[in-house]
C-alpha cells in the first residue's frame, strides 16, 4: 500500500511510507519502508490487524525504515501485545543501525520487543523456518 | 506572506560566534501536511549536517524534531503554517516548531515513558531524553512552541562540558526580584553579580517577568517566535555569557527558570 500522495517530487516519493504484507503458511511478514511519518500509523495499523486475524506468528520487518516517529512505536507495541495474547509469536527485524531501533531503545521498549539483523533469523524465530 | 513550502538558509563560516545575529540559522515554513514535513525534516538534517553536526548527535537531535513536528502537525490548524527555525553556535545545536494550533499542555519536569499499552504519551520524553534543553510553551487557542537544544562535538570548536549546563535554576517574583537560586557546581558567576532585582533590565530589555512572560506571548502570537541564544552582558564583570531559557514556568506571581549558559561563553 502506498503512502499519502507526493505530488511529483520523484525523491519525496522514495522517502514515502509503505506497507507490504506477505502471508507465508506460518507467519504473516509485515514490511514497512521509507518515512514512517505519523500520517502513515493508520495504514501500518491497517496491515497490523489484517496480520493479527491470521493467527499465525508475525514478523515486522523494519530494515528499511529511515525514520519512525514515537506514535509508530506505540503502535506496533500494542500489536506485539495483541499477538502475545493470542499466545502468537512475534518478531521484529531491526538491524543494529537504522533509525527505528534507536527510537525503540530510546523508549525502553527494546525488551518487548524481538529484534533480528535479518528476516530469516526473525522467521526462524517464530517458528516459521528452519535454522539452518 | 508565506509561501506553502519556503525555506531559506543562511550559513555563513564555522568561526564560532558569539552574536547571535552571526550564527548560521534556518527557517522553514511548512503547511500542515505529511509530504512537507519530510521536507521540513530533510533541510533540518542538511543545514545541521552542512554546520559541521556529525552523525552521532545529529541522529538524536532529529529524533526529538521529528516527534516536535509530529505533534505540530497533529496540533496545527488548516492552512496555518508551522514554523521550524533552527541555530548553530558555539558547540551547541538549537531548533524550535512552532504552530498556532490549539496548545498542549506543558509538560512536567520528569518525564515518564507511559506503560506499554498506552497509545499516546512517549513523544515529549523522547524529546527530552534526545536533547540538553528541552522546553515547551504553550497557550490555549495561540499555539505552541517547543524549544530543543543538543550540545555536539565538534574537532573544530571548542568540545562542550556537558557538567557545565544547566547554569542555574532561580525562582523570581514578578519584580524580577531572585527568590531563590540554585547554581550548578560549574557556575562561575555568582548569584549577586548576575541574579537580582534589576536582572531583566539586562534582560533584553526585559524588565520583569511579567513583560517576559508577555514578550514570550507575543513572539507566539505573531508566529515569530525564536528563542536562540542571546548574550547577557553582566555589567559587575563586564563580561558576556550566552544564556539560553531551558525551562520557563510561569505562574501568578512567581516563576521558575532555568537557565543555561552556553559552555563557550566567557568574557568579552
Amino acid at each position: 500500500m502506498k503512502g499519502p500522495s507526493s505530488g511529483n517530487d520523484p525523491l519525496m516519493e522514495t522517502r514515502m511510507a509503505s506497507y507490504r504484507t506477505i502471508a507465508e503458511p506460518k507467519a504473516t511478514i509485515v514490511r514497512a519502508r521509507g518515512e514512517l511519518d505519523i500520517t502513515s500509523t493508520r495504514d501500518l495499523c491497517k496491515h497490523l490487524i489484517d496480520a493479527l486475524a491470521r493467527t499465525v506468528p508475525c514478523a515486522i520487518d523494519l530494515r528499511d525504515v529511515s525514520y519512525c516517529p514515537a506514535r509508530i512505536v506505540g503502535a506496533l507495541l500494542r500489536f506485539t501485545l495483541a499477538l502475545e495474547q493470542r499466545t502468537l509469536m512475534h518478531a521484529l527485524v531491526l538491524p543494529s543501525a537504522p533509525v527505528a531501533r534507536r527510537i525503540i531503545e530510546l523508549t525502553d521498549r527494546s525488551a518487548l520487543f524481538h529484534g533480528h539483523e535479518t528476516l530469516r533469523e526473525a522467521l526462524v524465530a517464530v517458528g516459521a523456518r528452519r535454522a539452518s | 506572506m508565506h509561501e506553502e513550502v519556503s525555506a531559506k538558509a543562511r550559513s555563513c563560516d564555522r568561526t564560532p560566534s558569539r552574536s547571535p545575529a552571526d550564527r548560521p540559522t534556518l527557517s522553514v515554513w511548512i503547511s500542515p501536511r505529511h509530504t512537507h514535513a519530510a521536507f521540513a525534516r530533510e533541510q533540518l538534517r542538511l543545514f545541521l549536517t552542512e554546520n559541521g553536526i556529525g552523525a552521532d548527535d545529529l541522529a538524536p537531535f532529529m529524533i526529538a524534531a521529528g516527534e516536535a513536528l509530529a505533534n505540530a502537525l497533529e496540533h496545527a490548524r488548516a492552512g496555518e503554517p508551522i514554523e521550524i527555525t533552527a541555530v548553530v553556535g558555539d558547540g551547541a545545536m538549537y531548533a524550535t516548531i512552532a504552530d498556532t494550533g490549539r496548545g498542549v499542555a506543558a509538560p512536567p519536569m520528569d518525564l515518564y515513558l507511559p506503560p506499554p499499552q498506552a497509545e499516546r504519551g512517549r513523544g515529549f520524553p523522547l524529546m527530552q531524553r534526545c536533547t540538553d534543553l528541552f522546553a515547551v510553551r504553550s497557550h490555549s487557542g495561540i499555539g505552541t512552541a517547543v524549544i530543543l537544544g543538543r550540545h555536539f562535538h565538534d574537532a573544530e570548536r571548542a568540545v562542550p562540558e556537558i557538567g557545565q549546563l544547566p547554569y542555574g535554576v532561580m525562582l523570581v517574583d514578578g519584580a524580577g526580584t531572585v527568590l531563590e537560586y540554585d547554581p550548578y557546581p560549574n557556575a562561575e558567576v555568582p548569584q549577586h553579580a548576575v541574579f537580582g532585582a534589576n536582572v531583566f533590565a539586562d534582560f533584553l530589555g526585559w524588565a520583569n517577568i511579567d513583560a517576559f512572560a508577555r514578550t514570550f506571548d507575543a513572539w507566539i502570537a505573531r508566529r515569530d517566535q525564536r528563542l536562540v541564544p542571546f548574550e547577557f552582558v553582566n555589567v559587575a564583570r563586564g563580561t558576556r555569557v550566552t544564556v539560553l531559557v531551558a525551562r520557563l514556568s510561569i505562574d501568578d506571581d512567581r516563576a521558575t527558570i532555568c537557565l543555561a549558559a552556553s559552555p563557550a561563553a566567557g568574557g568579552t
